[in-house]
């Protein structure tokens, strides 16, 4: 009774026609503005000047500072999955589809969306908080004085760093996932390195590692674009900044669900071809 | 010595009628300024009279309402991103939190607009020399490999102000120069203000709260008044103006 009159009351608040309207406009406004800065990152990515050196160090940052988080990540979820799953296979007598099985799961789902996931609590948050305190310092319009475009700087090497690099990170959590199976594997049932990765390799196919490999290139896109602009767009001063991480973390990993739920919808239509 | 500033001349800003607004915030309400080359004009006025804004539009970072906005002859509203950028190169802001990238060093920060510009200098083009001269211009030659969380609110200030001078600007903006610094510090970065436009020859807009900076480096001041330029004399003869709204500046 306790939990049910506030989330009624929370209920009726949101849906009383001035608070809907309100919550709609917002959500209209961002989605909107954000369309907007998407189309700018299409459209300024292509003319010149190009900022090479700013995209490599930023591909640094975002791939190597992350390495170790996915890495261990990695490992650890492997090493889980596969004892999760063993008793039920071995009760089945079953166990011998173990590499398959943890094989696809790891590279068609799960590396790509944990992999995500950690990137824009990791990634995201840090590009919104640096960008919108660059804001808060002034650092942006100092960019701008000294005859920089900062959205070719800041946001272009930003968005196109994480693209390439969160791809990257998700083939390194994958191979680095089976190796944690595998490791189970060898110890609870002696299954050799060879045999673990050949088995996996024989049922896993190209249609399961493109699909895997383009969701995650805009898995990269989403978590950079929401954090540059969380990050650019940011106000209320210093209070901003944590907001923008708050945000930038939040509206990212849901985007991620979403993009994953059309990529399964639309690869689910090609295999049925 | 004092400036020789020749008034007969084409002023390098020409700010005439100038009108800027936030929404139903009208902050300039035809304002006008003219400076020439070789002359720092101290702009004064109630904190959210619209200083900053002013100098903001002189460079371009906001747009103006109405009016005319002519900088080194050439009309700003009226400029492409790539004639802004150029016009730019020869303008100087610098910045009331002295704005240093903070994840450069003192190096690579006053390196950045040099990267951005070689063209401007020509065969003087040299960023390891020029950088070590700018440093030597503000005294903090010892600061070069230093990052910005590791210098004082003084020192930034320094930084900051070898970073603009670096492209060798005709026209310096400086907003709140002094602001946030003991007496002592605020003397020593008004001196360097005066210092610069006696070596370079350059034309600044300083915006100051500090009486004693606005003494100190202003061959003329203007007294920033609702959106206007309420009073426009030179130091002395501000300082013995009746008219309340300037005396509130001086008492």
């Amino acid at each position: 009774m306790t939990i049910v009159i506030p989330v009624v009351t929370l209920f009726i608040y949101l849906l009383s026609e001035k608070n809907m309207i309100k919550v709609l406009k917002k959500f209209f406004l961002n989605t909107g503005e954000m369309s907007r800065f998407t189309g700018r990152y299409f459209k300024e990515v292509i003319f010149p000047p190009y900022e090479f050196q700013e995209l490599l160090k930023q591909c640094y940052f975002i791939g190597n500072k992350s390495f170790t988080l996915v890495a261990t990540t990695g490992f650890i979820m492997g090493i889980v999955i596969t004892l999760q799953t063993r008793p039920t296979l071995v009760e089945f007598g079953a166990v011998s589809w173990m590499p398959a099985m943890i094989g696809v799961a790891i590279v068609r789902e799960i590396g790509p969306v944990i992999t995500a996931l950690i990137c824009a609590g990791k990634i995201g948050s840090g590009i919104g908080a640096e960008l919108a305190s660059m804001k808060v310092t002034e650092q942006i319009d100092a960019m701008e004085v000294s005859g920089t475009n900062p959205f070719k700087y800041l946001v272009i090497t930003r968005v196109t760093a994480t693209t390439l690099m969160v791809p990257t990170l998700v083939i390194i959590s994958d191979i680095i996932s089976l190796g944690g199976s595998a490791l189970v594997e060898l110890l609870k049932g002696g299954v050799t390195f060879q045999l673990y990765f050949s088995r996996v390799f024989e049922y896993l196919n190209f249609g399961d590692l493109l699909p895997s490999i383009i969701k995650s290139f805009f898995f990269g896109f989403a978590i950079g674009i929401v954090g540059c602009y969380k990050g650019y767009t940011s106000t209320k001063g210093t209070e901003g900044v944590g907001l923008t991480a708050n945000q930038a973390v939040v509206v990212s990993s849901m985007l991620v669900f979403i993009i994953d739920f059309i990529a399964v919808l639309v690869s689910d239509i090609f295999y049925e071809l | 010595m004092s400036q020789v500033i020749d008034y007969t001349a084409q002023p390098i800003i020409d700010i005439e009628n100038l009108y800027k607004s936030f929404g139903k915030n009208h902050v300039l309400k035809g304002f006008n300024l003219k400076v020439w080359q070789g002359e720092n004009v101290a702009v004064m006025g109630k904190s959210g009279s619209g200083k900053s804004v002013l100098i903001k539009c002189i460079i371009g970072l906001e747009n103006i309402n109405n009016g005319i906005l002519k900088v080194l002859n050439s009309s700003i509203p009226e400029l492409s991103r790539k004639e802004l950028d150029a016009i730019r190169s020869d303008v100087g802001f610098q910045f009331q939190g002295s704005a240093l990238y903070d994840s450069m060093t003192v190096r690579e920060n006053l390196e950045f607009p040099l990267r951005r510009h070689p063209e401007k200098l020509g065969d003087e083009y040299n960023p390891e020399r020029l950088v070590k001269e700018a440093l030597e211009d503000v005294g903090l030659l010892n600061a070069i490999d230093m990052m910005p969380s590791e210098l004082s609110g003084g020192m930034k200030k320094r930084i900051a102000l070898a970073r603009t001078l670096i492209l060798r600007p005709k026209i310096i903006l400086y907003d709140e120069p002094t602001s946030g610094l003991d007496p002592v510090t605020g003397k020593e970065i008004s001196m360097l203000i005066n210092e610069i436009q006696h070596r370079y020859n350059t034309a600044s807009i300083v915006i100051t709260h500090d009486l004693a900076c606005a003494r100190i480096t202003s061959n003329r001041m203007v007294i920033l008044h609702d959106g206007k330029n309420y009073a426009e004399a030179n130091y002395n003869d501000l300082a013995v103006n009746e008219d309340p709204p300037v005396k509130a500046f001086f008492s």
